[in-house]
């Protein structure tokens, strides 16, 4: 396993644990390890408590949990088989999370302006990430195209 | 390559579509959220009960069959999602036909604006108005201890829900409501609880809340249908 199949691999495991435990908070009402203490960043009840913290029914924790779990799993598949179909399903998933969690993190900013530390982090799990992931992917490019080059 | 390429932005183009749904979408569904400038209007709660479900502490006929005890703490937020989602369904599906009564007990731990809300609550009790005081707390959450339930806000949550504020503020003045308040708390300890809300109907006790399906059936069972 490479450094950053590494990388990705605890960043996602991270994200699995964050969000399993935003969801039970959410669920079995337990208070969250947050609040004023944090400063800024103890905006956790009110980041939970708003619109933005789930689309229709499910909370967006929840989804937070399937799409760590499928950068866990791909980052492992990928790191086992280096086929490029499951590096594609990795760079989907990563960007498609990348991209979510930008637009979070702009929600918290300008629409609730209330920081939730563990929101934050989860955030910084999917980022980094997808970091890893477009760094593996321009690796396979340059080794694709060493392998299609031809002979001098 | 060109899987990669594709990959990459259908990754892009479905997070982008997935913030456009939740920024455009949700504000629509979800429970307006109070504002925290000085010139506080207080949110309408979801649920206003017909005259005579509400009385004491509980919502629905005092002689209801079953009866559901839910501890909360007024600041936190899934008490919130209770308060102003499932109470109404439980009303419209239950309460209005006579089979279920919702008593409101107060397990305050969150801090100190907790206690406050819990305290102007008894004092609506006192009154005779402690389910309008109760639903509109709920209905005016934000983050816990900011000063959503401020001194202030809780007294324009007594006008607009009713009560004789002069008599409210004589009453949440007075010490004994708080050692009440702080006695349902340590009783809700030994009871077990340690996270709100939790319901308990007859010997089941749960913390959290189920599924609605869960919930109906376990209604239906202490109604013995």
């Amino acid at each position: 396993m490479s450094r950053a199949h590494r990388v990705s691999a605890l960043a996602s495991a991270l994200g699995v644990a964050i969000s399993v435990y935003l969801l039970s908070i959410r669920f079995i009402g337990v208070p969250a390890i947050c609040g004023p203490a944090l400063g800024p960043f103890g905006g956790c009840s009110k980041v939970e408590a708003s619109a933005w913290s789930s689309i229709g029914p499910v909370p967006v924790a929840a989804i937070g949990v399937v799409g760590s779990a499928l950068l866990l799993v791909a980052t492992i598949v990928h790191a086992r088989t280096r086929r490029e179909d499951v590096l594609a399903v990795w760079l989907f998933a990563a960007l498609a999370g990348a991209s979510i969690e930008i637009g979070l993190i702009a929600i918290q900013a300008f629409l609730i302006r209330a920081w939730c530390v563990w929101c934050l982090l989860y955030g910084s799990t999917v980022l980094i990430g997808a970091a890893t992931v477009v760094s593996v992917v321009r690796s396979h490019a340059r080794e694709t195209r060493d392998l299609t080059r031809p002979p001098r | 390559m060109e899987l990669i390429r594709r990959a990459a932005l259908s990754g892009v183009a479905v997070g982008v579509v997935g913030v456009i749904i939740l920024v455009l979408a949700n504000p629509f569904s979800g429970t307006p959220t109070p504002s925290m400038d000085e010139n506080f209007t207080p949110v309408a709660p979801v649920l206003i009960p017909a005259e005579g479900l509400a009385s004491g502490h509980g919502l629905g006929a005092e002689d209801a069959p079953v009866v559901l005890t839910v501890w909360t703490d007024y600041q936190c937020p899934i008490c919130g999602t209770w308060g102003n989602g499932v109470e109404p369904t439980l009303y419209e599906r239950y309460i209005t036909d006579g089979e279920l009564r919702i008593e409101h007990r107060q397990y305050s731990f969150l801090g100190e604006e907790s206690f406050a809300a819990a305290v102007g609550a008894e004092c609506a009790a006192d009154q005779g108005r402690f389910w309008a005081f109760h639903s509109y707390l709920f209905s005016n959450q934000s983050s816990e201890n900011q000063g959503a339930f401020s001194a202030e806000r809780l007294r324009k949550i007594a006008e607009v829900s009713g009560q004789d504020v002069a008599a409210w503020e004589t009453c949440i003045a007075d010490p004994a409501v708080r050692a009440e308040v702080e006695a349902d708390a340590e009783e809700a300890k030994s009871l077990g609880i340690t996270g709100t809300p939790t319901l308990v109907i007859g010997d089941w006790m749960e913390s959290g809340f189920p599924a609605p399906g869960d919930l109906y059936t376990r209604i239906d069972e202490a109604l013995g249908n």
